[in-house]
């Protein structure tokens, strides 16, 4: 799944450390959630959405084509 | 690389700090195990004088003192993490990560799958040779399908 969170990392100038640091995981899940290899659990998306204060609508780009849908 | 069994859902350092407490008291157990292991085999030898096959012997005393050993080290690791808040900070964070225990869960069923298969072929070419070893392997397959049945009806109930 794509996500917007390197965008709304740069644009809340944040790290990749500081954020996995706030949302309780290791900065290689960051780059694997940015890289859109790994799929956050709903967890850790609501946990992403306060963060940035956002919707996880506006993190995690859902395709139906790619979910079969 | 993340151990196995190492999952947690620790989500601060002091809750974090209880569950690597109960990992030493394991440890302790382990050790302990490890002893006993070592103890048979040195007072089988040297005290009941059995005539117990020399290989056995040493299957028995190298397990016993890597039992040992492993988890004296183990112990130190984790008192040694007890004592430095950050370092405790990132063990919780490597063990509680979302992604690396579905890596870890995906890594184990992967090695189920072979260790399945693999018993299963040394069942099948071994047993021409030694029928036993059919059996005792069958049976370990049918303790591992056993567990997975009702661990399955078990987690079905409480999810």
């Amino acid at each position: 799944m794509q996500t917007r969170i390197q965008e709304l990392r740069k644009i809340k100038k944040v790290t990749q450390n500081e954020l996995a640091d706030a949302v309780n995981v290791t900065r290689q899940t960051i780059i694997s959630l940015e890289s859109g290899r790994y799929n956050a659990s709903l967890i850790l998306a609501h946990k992403l959405a306060q963060f940035f204060e956002v919707s996880i609508e506006e993190i995690f780009i859902f395709d139906q084509e790619d979910e079969n849908l | 690389m993340k151990g196995l069994l190492c999952n947690t859902t620790a989500k601060t350092n002091e809750e974090y700090r209880q569950v690597v407490k109960v990992r030493m008291y394991r440890f302790l157990c382990l050790g302990f195990i490890g002893s006993i292991t070592l103890a048979i085999a040195l007072l089988a030898e040297f005290y009941w004088k059995l005539d117990v096959n020399e290989h056995m012997l040493g299957v028995y005393t190298g397990v016993g003192a890597g039992l040992l050993a492993a988890s004296i080290a183990l112990w130190i690791k984790n008192k040694r993490l007890l004592g430095n808040e950050e370092k405790l900070k990132e063990s919780r964070i490597s063990n509680a990560d979302e992604r690396i225990q579905e890596i870890s869960s995906r890594a184990f069923k992967m090695a189920a799958i072979v260790m399945l298969v693999a018993m299963y072929a040394v069942a099948l070419i071994g047993g021409l040779f030694y029928p036993v070893l059919v059996e005792m392997l069958l049976a370990i397959i049918s303790v591992f399908a056993f567990t997975y049945v009702v661990a399955y009806f078990a987690y079905s109930k409480r999810m």
